[in-house]
């Protein structure tokens, strides 16, 4: 067993090596990913926007008087126009009065427009000779980057829409993640401890000025960022940059290297308790197979013994019986003749005590067999606890007086209730038996019984050796013995077992509950108060 | 003042206010008139008209609009101390006069944002005042992202019927993000377009004025340098009584100039020419307030006892109290007169003083522009020009305002030098934000004594 976790040892030590490399080229990924993410995010926000856009053009009224209406309203647009197919301004139209806005954007972006060179090169058309016929294009003009929506109209029109630059500018930030606070952020042996790994992640216009950053961490004026990435067209000519504390890269590979130790140790602790159990199943199955082996046996045996006294008690009677044929012609004294009468009897009561203990046994190993194959039913009928007890006691009589042990009864369950009668004599049969076959050397053996709502409850105390604790609830496992030998005493070791499933199959329970001396067996089952079967209420005719 | 009114009185009524009545609500008061009722026969001649709209008031047992208030708190490195704790105190207490029909977020930023508090209704006063209470300070300004972050939290929401208002506390320049004045402002006119307010109150003396003040005018917002921490508790009062009297929001006026009057420019409040036509949109009125826009209009030459149509208004806006998008409409006429006198006589004194109050503002800003270029010789000379013109105009139309000004404006000329000058910068550009969006401001009510 030792072996496979010193090869995991070395073979870790091994990857010790490499695992830092590792961790950092997996931290990278995990980093860029999300990095990657956020790109997406700004990749969506736009993609948004322009289908925004694109139905806004299409409702868009040509007259000044409405574009001017619209740019007063939407929060989005700096300004609109519009050329028509020879690329001549329809509006803002230098020839009207207009006002300071419009002027300006002409003052701005009128170049753009005269050359028509706003169209870019890189929008997406759905073949690359054909022009775009609507898309983003990028200006540099005043604090940076410029944005313009165009869409080219069936009729050949060119609507063009410069968006509100500080504005498309908040609404992304507003998509952004957020910084949320550290419990200390000066900590930084905290911040170590508590495993997160501090970044930052900057959004940077084209030059190079931060627009907005989150997260955590502070890095230092001039360090270069882990991650660089330019986010999806039109804002292609940013970046997006991804900073990490390097003090906390740097003690990484000695974190995974403990996290290797804790890996190897809990692998070793693994194979330990998967070694210590498979030892532990093996020996079980072991035992098992020997215990089956002893049952056989056990089976074998108990099934002789009283057959060996049915036939030998047999022979007796048969003997008696030629004895009187052979004696018929001389006359018997009336003594003789009633001792005669007197042993044939307790002949004969030998002989129904051990076939009663053969069909018991017999019983058992069928109940036995039929649970295994899940095949065991409950067959219930109306009947008396206490009935039943005195029958089953009365088997058993004939044994215990051999024995001189005394049976004490406190019966209280009178009551018809709904029982099967053939279970409970198993399982009373099996209890007793076991009081006749291990607690001879005791006197007394009390039974009891009660009834309470829908429980019946039977207790059977002997005063005989009594069973160890440790054994409570083995004794209830099957083939399970406290002495294997078959000379010790007889028995199959399903007993308890069988008596056990078949109260749990009446919905109660049977628990070896502590005494002071002896054992005490308490039996609990679910007894529902029987209803008369054959006396139904007729309740078609209750109501006539 | 009270002569003034007198005199106005006196002239016969040219505007011919067609109130259009909602089903049973208040409405806005809407007053239509010109600098000068007369005008001199014959010749061009410039005047101002002035559309004025008072908002009626707001009782205080009705239920008040529910408000959306967003607090975006600079927590930067310079915030650290007394600062911070006055400033988490002024926002708590400001919220005690809120209750749980309204809703509110907050943002602390330095170089990064923390939605300390995302938008909820203030069921739970105290969670949020726990949240506000662990903010701490921390390094750099990022106000471009902490302003995003606090629109998007007013925006989830966003319902006309309330009233929806970032305010901004900083006490720093602008130094992560967009940071200049322009972006700032341009952010504020698409708040505005939005029905998004934001105030902006300046802490201490190194905050950006010029951004603060531009975020807060293009937004109709109102803006307040607050010098001490200690004055921030009042300050933030204000401001609430402001956001919790508030009783029309979108407001639109349109003044279609007839043929034979070119507007020219507007005074002080921003707003669209297009040709004849002259658009003006404010974000909301106060209870009681007037807010007006003044326009510049050319006026042709007439012959004598003429009748002249010089505008049709229109104004819209959404009522907050019946929750109806309300419309009023007006026009007015000039009359022409060969008497200098009687044009001398009939003029407006109230729209008049406004006038001057607005052309006053302009040489202020325009002497700050000065005194920004190093030219402090000529600022100061701007300055104490701009003190006679608004004595001499105090004097003639009896205003006490502009006597205060003008006071104002000499106390400015002597602060130009380095020393004064980063503190009377920010008193300047304060007032002017005040004069021009006719701000209910706490400076304003600052009585000032007189001469």
């Amino acid at each position: 067993m030792c072996l496979p976790l010193v090869v995991i040892m070395g073979l870790g030590w091994r990857l010790a090596r490499h695992e830092q490399t590792l961790a950092h080229q997996r931290l990278n990924e995990l980093l860029l990913v999300r990095l990657q993410d956020t790109a997406t995010i700004i990749e969506d926000y736009f993609q948004q926007h322009e289908r925004k856009l694109l139905t806004l053009t299409e409702s868009v009224k040509h007259d000044p008087e409405s574009i001017r209406q619209l740019i007063r309203r939407n929060p989005h647009i700096a300004q609109l126009f519009v050329l028509n197919t020879n690329g001549t301004l329809l509006y803002p139209n230098p020839a009207d009065a207009l006002n300071q806005a419009e002027r300006r954007f002409l003052n701005d972006f009128g170049d753009l427009l005269l050359h028509n060179d706003f169209l870019p090169a890189t929008a997406e058309g759905s073949e690359g000779t054909t022009p775009a016929t609507s898309g983003w294009s990028v200006k540099f003009q005043g604090q940076g980057l410029n944005l313009l929506y165009f869409r080219r109209l069936p009729s050949g029109e060119l609507i063009g829409i410069l968006l509100q630059r500080a504005r498309w500018i908040a609404d992304l930030i507003a998509e952004l993640p957020d910084t949320a606070e550290l419990p200390d952020t000066t900590d930084t042996l905290n911040a170590s401890r508590s495993g997160t790994l501090k970044t930052r992640i900057r959004l940077i216009d084209s030059n190079s000025r931060s627009i907005y950053e989150w997260g955590p961490l502070e890095p230092d004026e001039n360090a270069p960022p882990l991650q660089d990435l330019a986010p999806p067209y039109p804002l292609s000519s940013w970046r997006l940059q991804q900073f990490v504390d390097e003090h906390a890269l740097a003690t990484l590979g000695r974190g995974t290297y403990f996290n290797l130790i804790s890996i190897l140790a809990a692998s070793g602790l693994v194979i330990l308790i998967a070694g210590t159990w498979s030892y532990r199943e093996y020996n079980r199955q072991m035992r098992e197979a020997t215990q089956r082996v002893s049952f056989v046996n056990q089976v074998s045996h108990e099934l002789k013994t009283p057959l060996t006294n049915i036939r030998m008690y047999a022979e007796l009677l048969e003997d008696d019986l030629e004895e009187i044929l052979n004696d018929q012609t001389e006359k018997q004294t009336e003594q003789q003749a009633e001792k005669q009468a007197e042993n044939q009897r307790s002949h004969l009561k030998v002989i129904v005590e051990e076939s009663q203990r053969l069909s018991r046994l017999i019983a058992n190993v069928l109940t036995f067999a039929q649970k295994q194959r899940d095949q065991l039913t409950l067959h219930r009928r109306s009947a008396t606890i206490d009935d039943v007890i005195t029958t089953v006691t009365g088997r058993f009589n004939p044994a215990f007086q051999r024995r001189s042990l005394e049976v004490n009864f406190h019966l209280s369950a009178p009551d018809q209730v709904s029982l099967d009668v053939d279970a409970l004599e198993q399982i009373l049969g099996n209890l007793l038996s076991n009081v006749e076959k291990y607690a001879s050397t005791g006197k007394h053996l009390k039974i009891t019984s009660s009834q309470l709502n829908d429980v019946s409850t039977i207790t059977i105390s002997d005063d005989g050796p009594g069973i160890p604790s440790r054994h409570r609830e083995r004794i209830f496992r099957p083939f399970h013995r406290l002495s294997n030998h078959i000379a010790d005493t007889p028995g199959t070791g399903i007993g308890l077992t069988i008596a056990r499933q078949l109260t749990q199959l009446h919905g109660g329970d049977l628990r070896l509950i502590p005494s002071r001396h002896g054992a005490t067996f308490e039996i609990r089952l679910h007894t529902p108060i029987h209803a008369p079967l054959h006396t139904p209420i007729p309740e078609s005719e209750a109501t006539p | 003042m009270f002569k003034a009114w007198k005199k106005l009185a006196v002239i016969p009524l040219l505007a011919l206010t067609g109130l259009q009545q909602n089903a049973q609500g208040r409405q806005a008061m809407l007053d239509v008139s010109l600098a000068h009722p007369t005008l001199l026969a014959g010749e061009s001649q410039t005047t101002y008209l002035k559309v004025g709209l008072t908002g009626f008031k707001l009782s205080k047992t009705e239920k008040r609009p529910p408000v959306n208030v967003a607090f975006v708190l600079d927590k930067s490195g310079s915030m650290t101390g007394s600062k911070i704790a006055q400033a988490k105190d002024a926002i708590t207490r400001a919220m005690d006069r809120l209750n749980n029909n309204d809703i509110v977020s907050v943002i602390a930023y330095d170089t990064t944002v923390h939605v300390v508090v995302p938008a909820t209704k203030l069921t739970d006063k105290n969670m949020v005042r726990t949240a506000i209470m662990n903010i701490q300070a921390g390094s750099d300004t990022a106000l471009f992202a902490g302003v995003s972050k606090g629109a998007a939290e007013v925006r989830k929401f966003f319902d006309r019927n309330q009233v929806n208002r970032i305010i901004l506390l900083s006490d720093g320049l602008a130094n992560h993000g967009p940071s200049s004045p322009n972006e700032l402002g341009t952010l504020g006119t698409s708040l505005m377009k939005e029905g998004i307010a934001v105030t902006t109150l300046g802490l201490g003396l190194d905050y950006n004025e010029d951004l603060m003040v531009e975020l807060a005018r293009r937004s109709d917002g109102n803006h307040v340098f607050v010098e001490q921490a200690t004055e921030l508790s009042a300050v933030f009062n204000h401001e609430f009584n402001d956001v919790l009297s508030v009783v029309a929001q979108e407001i639109t006026i349109k003044i279609k100039c007839a043929p034979g009057i070119r507007p020219v420019r507007l005074l002080g409040i921003e707003g669209e020419i297009n040709g004849q036509e002259v658009v003006v949109q404010l974000n909301q009125l106060y209870s009681e307030q007037e807010k007006y826009a003044l326009l510049e209009i050319d006026v042709t030459g007439s012959t004598i006892k003429q009748v002249k149509p010089v505008a049709e208004i229109e104004v819209t806006y959404a009522n907050i109290e019946t929750r109806t998008m309300d419309r009023l409409g007006s026009s007015i006429s000039v009359y022409f007169d060969e008497s200098e006198d009687v044009v001398e006589k009939q003029t407006n004194a109230k729209v008049m003083t406004e006038c001057v109050l607005q052309i006053a503002n302009e040489r202020n800003v325009l002497a700050v522009a000065m005194r920004d270029q190093g030219k402090t010789k000529e600022a100061k000379k701007l300055l104490e020009a701009n003190c006679v013109f608004l004595d001499t105009n105090a004097d003639k139309l009896a205003s006490e305002k502009l006597r205060n000004r003008a006071i104002d404006n000499s106390v400015q000329s002597r602060n130009l030098d380095e020393k004064n000058w980063r503190k009377s910068r920010k008193v300047m550009r304060h007032q002017q934000q005040i004069d021009s969006q006719q701000q209910l401001g706490p400076l304003q009510s600052k009585p000032i004594p007189p001469k």
